[in-house]
Order: C-alpha cells, then structure tokens, then sequence
C-alpha cells in the first residue's frame, strides 16, 4: 500500500503533508527521526528535511537508495541555501524543492502519485 | 486563531449600520466604532485585534478588516517562545513567501507576499495583506506551533 512518511521534527510540516496526504486519500505517518523509518520501503514516498540539524539527510538518502525497493524521496530546503539542492540530487533525491515550493508541488505529485500504476 | 478573524468579520458585518456612513465620509467616528468592535473581539479572545486603516488603503470600505490587521499576543517580545526564528523563516516560505527581511531588535520577519506582506514578530502579527484561505490557514497553524495559543474546542 502508498504511504507517505514525514521523518521532520517540525510539527508545522507534520501538519502540512498529513493534511495533503489526507485530502488526497493516501495513509501518512509520521517518523520523527529517520532512525523509526521502515526497512521495508517499497511504495513509500519519504519527506525528508534538507536543513535538519536533527540528522544528516544525506546519509540517509544514500542508505535508503541503497534498499532493495527503494523509496521515493522528497527533500525541500530554504531558497537562500541553493547549495542544499545540489547536494540532494547528488545522493538520489527524486524530488527536491524549495520551502516556497513545498505545498503545490507535493499536492501535484502525491496527485499524480496515486494515479500511476503500481 | 481563524476563528477570531472570522468572529471579527461577524462582528464588522453585524454593526456595519453603526459605522458605514461615517466611514463613507472617512469620519475618525467610525475608525473609533471599528477600533472598539475589534477590541471587543480581542477581549472575547485573549490578544489585542486591531483593524488598522492606513492612509491611502485601497478600498477600505470594503476590505475593512479583511486585510490590514493585527492580531498580537504580547506587543514588545523580542525572541519566540515556542519555536525558533528558522522555523517561523520556513512557515513563511511554505506560506508562499520568497522575500524575507529581518527587523532590528527583534526576531521574526517581513515577510512579502503577492498580496501584500506580512510581519511576523515574537508579539504577534501584522497582515498587510489581503486575508486569503491559505493566509487564515497559516494563522491557524502559526498561532498554534509558534505562539502556543490553543483553539478552543470546536472552533476549527
């Protein structure tokens, strides 16, 4: 089954994706580090915060890519810290956006998420 | 915290006989009967509302507390109590926000919208802007994770 997972600290974020998740008819939950996030990730799409000082998120984007059924991943950073953007598409985020970005585009492709065929 | 503006909307709508044709003649009467409905309100509610009518406002009759609003906690805080600066910068973005600017003594922003701007402050919040959807949704999640201020039951 599709799941999204928000492994963000930030109950504001928390918030934001159950909600989209929610209207959208896809379970959600919440991962407050990325240490309680399932081994098993196939049809996961997780959250991940590019400016977190609670974890590295470079580090575990590379161990979840190197999964068997890897998850999609979704990072989102501030527009000031560009460099942020690089560096995520460098270890295998599939999507990485601005904070400015995060709403509409996360709504568009859990949209399109949903759609796709498994 | 939409609850309050919307209470605040009732309100202006209710006693708009009181205030609309003073208002019409730009009288400093019917900014005093706003003042007091929007005080009243805030009383209701436990923070300071006010309607602000700034010289030159474009169709102030009819936006009238629909944008140009301030909704305050505690005016002359200087650090956030319940979150950080960084992550009221984030709520901001996520609100749309590309244009932040920090002001002088205080935490928060001026934050530029399309439809105007917003001041976030450790006191509360300014609403240069027009009141949308998206910005009572903002409200309510801002007043709830930044300001600790709880919704009483019911009310969203």
């Amino acid at each position: 089954m599709r799941k999204v997972i928000v492994a963000v600290s930030d109950l504001f974020v928390q918030s934001r994706v159950l909600q989209i998740a929610h209207t959208q008819g896809i379970d959600a939950e919440i991962a407050e580090t990325p240490l309680n996030l399932p081994k098993s990730t196939g049809q996961q799409l997780i959250i991940l915060d590019l400016d977190s000082s609670d974890y590295d998120p470079y580090q575990v984007a590379r161990q979840l890519k190197a999964l068997a059924s890897p998850p999609i991943l979704f990072g989102f950073y501030p527009h000031v810290k560009a460099d942020l953007k690089s560096r995520a598409e460098q270890v295998g985020f599939d999507h990485v956006v601005t904070n400015r970005e995060f709403v509409s585009y996360l709504t568009r492709l859990i949209a399109e998420w949903k759609n796709e065929s498994p | 915290m939409s609850w309050i503006v919307k209470d605040l909307w009732k309100e202006l709508d209710e006693h708009r006989e009181e205030y609309a044709l003073q208002l019409s003649r730009s009288s400093p009467k019917a900014f005093a009967i706003i003042g007091d409905i929007a005080a009243r309100v805030g009383v209701r509610w436990g923070l300071i509302v006010q309607v602000n009518l700034p010289a030159g406002a474009r169709n102030a009759r009819e936006s009238i507390g629909h944008e140009n609003l301030s909704l305050l906690i505690e005016p002359g805080r200087k650090k956030f109590e319940h979150s950080t600066e960084s992550e009221v910068r984030r709520h901001l973005e996520m609100l749309g926000s590309s244009q932040l600017k920090s002001i002088a003594g205080y935490e928060g922003f001026q934050a530029r919208l399309d439809s105007g701007r917003i001041d976030c402050l450790p006191g509360g919040v300014h609403l240069w802007c027009t009141i949308t959807p998206q910005v009572l949704d903002f409200l309510d999640r801002i007043f709830t994770n930044v300001y600790g201020f709880t919704a009483p039951v019911g009310t969203i």
